[in-house]
């Protein structure tokens, strides 16, 4: 590590003025950031949505739980950035297929949880640190608490959490409230209603995750770099390096300025008869020992050269745009271009890849846009359909459950209590709650009941009829106070079961229940009178 | 947006008139218990108030709903605004109306410089008798059509107010009882809005009903045609062939009638639960108040008495709300810029707040 090289200005810092530096870093390497952390996760995460696409929100979950492996390339990018060195996508890859993987158990389960977690990173991936040593040195980096590390590794959940479900509500609110898009979407993508709503907030999830992450892996690096400056006083030990550096060019000016003012001297105070001989001998032997010096030179340059370290060969090879117009270019140049081909194809390629998976995607599913064109989803979508099921309209309770075991039985017995009303109510309650939840009826609290006939009769049930006579006399009984006979009740009770039960023995019904009947009428007419 | 919801099919903007429920199952076996004996008092008033129907049609044609409202308005002793652009029948109707029930008729054209004492009448001094004298304005009437009510300032319409609530006109201190029914039908139109003053809550609160006059469909329009240039001279139709069938003490009778019609408490609810909604509700900024909830019944009960009904159901109160209620709400800057309509506020009221079940 040679600070003189480094590209942040040290100083002691705060804790917050050091997360700020961080911010900057992760601004100036955004870009490139952004890109590893998607290529390092993404594959994972569509194959992971592709092989359980009905659990969007696991899928995500998982992938925020190995955040801390997803983190470690950009961490990579920072740290070679704050010694003025470029990465490429290249690197990035090779890093994440090779090195990634240091202490990877402890990073994903008790250490996951760490509020520093950013801020021990370095310490493992840049310091090779692990076990006893790594603890000592987490102690002593840790000796001035990081409460802004704490502090933004809670601010960035939260800046997370609000952004996943601000991009929800900003994508539903493009969407207009009558379009059917939404159940097209559910019908191709997904078979239930919700499947898409968690589908969205699960994208978002990966969205916001991905936007936050550089900031936080930035500000831990950024409040690390500030610890270790502050404690190994980086800051002093740049000055120092340069007042050396300075001092050691100053010796060497003084000695040039002495070597020329004795050269001044030698130069004026030599006799002319001396001085026009005394050059050429000078001359000749100065050629000799330089010719001297040369041969013994490239005889040790040659011997060197002969060693096996020159004599090893490697071979390498990578991809290259051939173009013979131009002209050959520099080593240096070759490789960057080398790496910026590489990242432009590796983009392309990707782009090809995902456009062909959405291809595949959409063949696969054509089936069922054709028959969402065909036939509509709307009626076809039953699950849909169960979750719009109220379970209470009108201020009534009409959960199926909450209804009694046998609904005519226990009407009768609370017309034969003079319960009238609630007795005609509980049998018009009854067949609200079936024809809702058996019958696929859709009803809203402001329906009144010739409303809720209306669209019985437009449904063409078979028990229309019937439930217009049952919604007749109820209505005259709730608002015109007015009581049907026994008989009439007698009679709509009993039918029914015919209409709203299924039948499981057409023969049961045999004489002696019509006896019981007749002489249950017989009997309430008695009690009426 | 349709004055009367159809209920009984679906909750779509249909015009519909006020007309008997034709709904009611055909096989309801207990259809006949709603149609009592001959000699029931609501029955005969039905006859009756269906024969005045049958008489006002006969001019206004085209215009079914808008004639039930304003009998509506009759039975339940309110006041009806019109809106609607100038020559769709207004004044027709009226006068339809008074010749129907022999009752007077009255045309007050509102106009900037229209006083108060022009509507309500005023003291002069009489130098043959050497005294005061009063002279009553048009507002002494049965029947009063303030045409382009809006087109006066507020003075003026405000004179209007005592005569509409109080049934009465203060002329120098003395309060004048005029005689009942009194019915006023006040008209907007609702294009031209340049030099009008708009009415100011109190008194569109006083309006029992709400209705809009629509252009007739062609048919309608063909026999209007018809009728007015076949034998006629001029363009106004000619209301010699309506025969007044009916008095005024008809009238009242078939008023107190109305009130007799059979209310149950839950209907009481349910009307209290909208116009309480139509305060809540957001992007209202005023809501209505108690008197709408008196309205809804009140007109509730005379709905019935016009389809010849025994009691009223959740199913009037819905389908008078619209009108009940338009005139008493107004909606926020933001719903306004949105183009959002009242009736249409008032629809998703009445979907979504429980109707009643008995």
């Amino acid at each position: 590590m040679d600070l003189s090289k480094i590209s942040i200005k040290l100083r002691p810092r705060n804790g917050y003025a050091a997360i700020d530096l961080g911010t900057r870093m992760a601004q100036r390497n955004l870009k490139l950031m952004l890109i590893s952390f998607i290529i390092v996760s993404l594959p994972l995460y569509l194959v992971l949505l592709f092989i359980f696409p009905e659990r969007p929100l696991l899928i995500t979950f998982f992938i925020w739980w190995l955040k801390p492996l997803w983190e470690r390339p950009l961490l990579l990018i920072l740290s070679r950035d704050v010694f003025h060195q470029a990465t490429h996508l290249k690197e990035v890859l090779k890093f994440s297929l090779t090195n990634n993987y240091k202490q990877w158990f402890q990073s994903i389960t008790w250490r996951r949880f760490s509020p520093t977690r950013s801020f021990d990173a370095p310490v493992v991936q840049l310091e090779n640190l692990s076990g006893k040593v790594r603890r000592e040195r987490l102690s002593a980096l840790h000796s001035r608490s990081p409460t802004a590390i704490s502090g933004i590794t809670f601010v960035l959940h939260l800046v997370e959490a609000l952004m996943t479900f601000g991009v929800m509500l900003f994508i539903l609110q493009f969407i207009p409230n009558d379009i059917e898009w939404i159940l097209f979407l559910e019908q191709v993508f997904t078979n239930t209603g919700l499947d898409l709503f968690y589908l969205i907030l699960s994208l978002c999830w990966y969205l916001a995750m991905v936007l936050v992450a550089p900031f936080y892996v930035a500000g831990g690096f950024s409040s690390y770099l500030n610890q270790r400056s502050i404690r190994e006083a980086w800051d002093l030990e740049l000055v120092f390096r340069q007042l050396a550096n300075k001092h050691t060019k100053k010796k060497f000016d003084y000695k040039n300025l002495v070597a020329a003012l004795l050269v001044c001297i030698f130069t004026f105070s030599v006799p002319q008869g001396i001085s026009s001989e005394q050059p050429a001998n000078n001359e000749t032997t100065k050629v000799d020992a330089y010719a001297k010096e040369k041969a013994i030179s490239r005889q040790a340059i040659q011997q060197i050269q002969s060693g096996p370290e020159y004599k090893r060969v490697e071979q390498t090879w990578e991809f290259r745009k051939i173009n013979p117009d131009k002209p050959k270019e520099e080593d240096g140049e070759k490789k960057n271009k080398s790496n910026s081909n590489f990242d432009k194809g590796l983009a392309k390629t990707l782009s090809w890849i995902f456009i062909i998976l959405l291809v595949i995607f959409l063949l696969y599913k054509l089936p069922a846009i054709i028959e969402y064109f065909d036939s509509g989803a709307k009626a076809k979508n039953k699950n849909l359909k169960d979750i719009n099921k109220p379970e209470q309209l009108f201020g009534l309770d009409l959960k199926q459950e909450n209804m009694p075991d046998d609904i005519v039985q226990e009407a009768q017995a609370l017309w034969q209590a003079k319960q009238h009303r609630e007795a005609l109510g509980l049998l018009y309650r009854a067949s609200l709650s079936k024809l809702i939840h058996d019958f696929d009826c859709e009803f809203e609290d402001g329906f009144t009941e010739l409303e809720c006939q209306t669209i019985v009769t437009r449904m063409q049930l078979p028990l229309k009829d019937y439930f217009a006579e049952l919604t007749s006399i109820w209505r005259l009984l709730a608002y015109g106070h007015q009581l049907p006979t026994s008989a009439i009740f007698l009679q709509i009770s009993s039918q029914w079961p015919e209409h709203f039960e299924p039948k499981s023995d057409p023969n049961a019904e045999d004489d002696s229940s019509i006896k019981n009947t007749q002489q249950a009428a017989s009997q309430m007419e008695t009690n009426n009178e | 947006m349709s004055d009367i919801n159809d209920s009984t099919t679906d909750n779509s903007n249909q015009e519909q008139s006020l007309q008997p429920q034709e709904s009611a199952p055909e096989n309801d076996p207990t259809a006949n218990d709603n149609k009592p004996a001959a000699k029931d008092p609501i029955q005969l008033c039905h006859r009756k108030i269906q024969a005045i129907r049958g008489q006002i049609t006969k001019a206004v044609i085209g215009q079914d709903n808008v004639v039930d409202l304003a009998l509506v308005s009759l039975l339940a002793a309110g006041h009806l605004l019109i809106e609607g652009v100038p020559g769709l029948g207004k004044t027709l109707l009226v006068k339809s109306i008074a010749k129907a029930i022999s009752g007077d008729f009255s045309r007050i054209q509102f106009t900037p410089d229209l006083m108060p004492s022009d509507v309500t009448g005023h003291a002069f001094f009489d130098q043959k008798d050497s005294s005061f004298k009063v002279r009553k304005g048009p507002a002494f009437t049965n029947l009063l059509l303030a045409d382009e009510i809006n087109r006066a300032p507020a003075k003026t319409q405000a004179s209007l107010l005592e005569v509409m609530q109080e049934q009465q006109i203060t002329i120098e201190g003395t309060a004048h009882t005029i005689d009942k029914p009194f019915m006023v039908l006040a008209t907007q139109n609702p294009l031209e809005q340049e030099g009008t003053y708009a009415l100011p809550e109190a008194e569109l609160d006083r309006f029992l009903l709400n209705a809009t006059i629509e252009y007739p469909d062609a048919a309608s329009e063909h026999a209007i045609a018809k009728m007015i240039t076949e034998g006629h001279v001029g363009d106004s139709f000619a209301t010699e062939q309506i025969e007044a069938i009916a008095t005024v003490k008809d009238v009242l009778t078939m008023q107190k009638v109305a009130t007799t019609v059979e209310v149950d408490d839950s209907l009481y609810a349910y009307a209290v639960r909208l116009v309480q909604a139509s305060r809540q509700w957001p992007g209202i900024r005023n809501g209505a108040g108690p008197r709408a909830t008196i309205a809804l019944i009140r007109c509730a009960k005379a709905l019935v008495l016009l389809r010849g009904g025994q009691f009223v159901t959740p199913d009037d109160i819905k389908q008078i709300a619209t009108p009940v209620l338009r005139h008493r709400m107004s909606l926020s800057a933001e719903l306004e810029i949105e183009g959002v309509k009242v009736t249409s506020v008032i629809q998703d009221i009445l979907e979504q707040v429980e109707a009643p079940r008995g």
